[in-house]
């Protein structure tokens, strides 16, 4: 364990006040990205310093979570609910697209209507599988964890 | 819930909360928030706490269901 000068309650305290803020950071930029892509129009190289920050952000705290066995703190781990999560990914990202589309007719993004049903399908069914691949390493390292855990 | 009992067995030792704080590792604060059941401290904080004021975890930390066998 690292050395530190505060006591058990202060470190509490102080993991509370960090996971806010990891909170706030993630969404926070989650809300500027979409909203600099979706209002202000701009393009994927304008969000570039977001993103860079953002996407490992994601990416730590999506392994995290899953080497720590973490997955299913609110969204149930069923087909239903992952159906459900992949359908929500799609419609946002359609849906989000198609109001930039319609808020910035001038950039060649194509058409709202048939870009909000390519996203929609597309988003969805890769979101589908990304968490039909997820639940499967989740499960395997439950049971690794599980397994590690009853030897000792 | 507060933990009088805690507070109690302190103030037989006579011993403020500064001085229990600075026996076990923590801060004043710390034991403040402990005593008025604000704070649910480690079983090892509570181990410290219970050799620094001379007494047992059942003495200090058990708490007994009203109407129901407990373990």
């Amino acid at each position: 364990m690292e050395k530190t000068r505060y006591d058990e309650r202060q470190e509490s305290q102080l993991l509370r006040i960090e996971s806010k803020g990891g909170a706030f950071a993630w969404w926070g930029l989650l809300a500027v990205i979409l909203g600099q892509w979706v209002v202000f129009g701009s393009d994927f190289s304008r969000l570039a310093g977001e993103l860079a920050v953002f996407l490992p952000l994601s990416v730590y705290l999506g392994v995290s979570s899953l080497l720590s066995g973490l997955r299913d703190r609110y969204w149930p781990a069923t087909v239903r609910g992952k159906l459900l999560l992949a359908l929500l990914f799609g419609l946002s990202a359609g849906g989000l697209n198609a109001l930039a589309i319609a808020l910035h007719p001038q950039r060649a993004w194509g058409r709202p209507l048939p870009m909000f049903l390519t996203l929609l399908i597309s988003v969805f069914a890769f979101a589908f599988l990304a968490l039909l691949c997820l639940e499967a390493l989740w499960r395997r390292r439950r049971k690794a964890l599980d397994e590690e855990r009853e030897e000792e | 819930m507060k933990n009088l009992r805690m507070k109690m067995a302190r103030m037989q030792l006579g011993m403020s909360q500064t001085e229990l704080a600075q026996a076990v590792g923590v801060t004043r604060q710390t034991i403040g928030l402990i005593e008025s059941g604000e704070f649910n401290p480690s079983i090892r904080l509570c181990v410290a706490i219970c050799r620094a004021l001379h007494t047992t975890l059942n003495d200090l930390f058990w708490e007994e269901e009203h109407g129901k066998d407990t373990l």
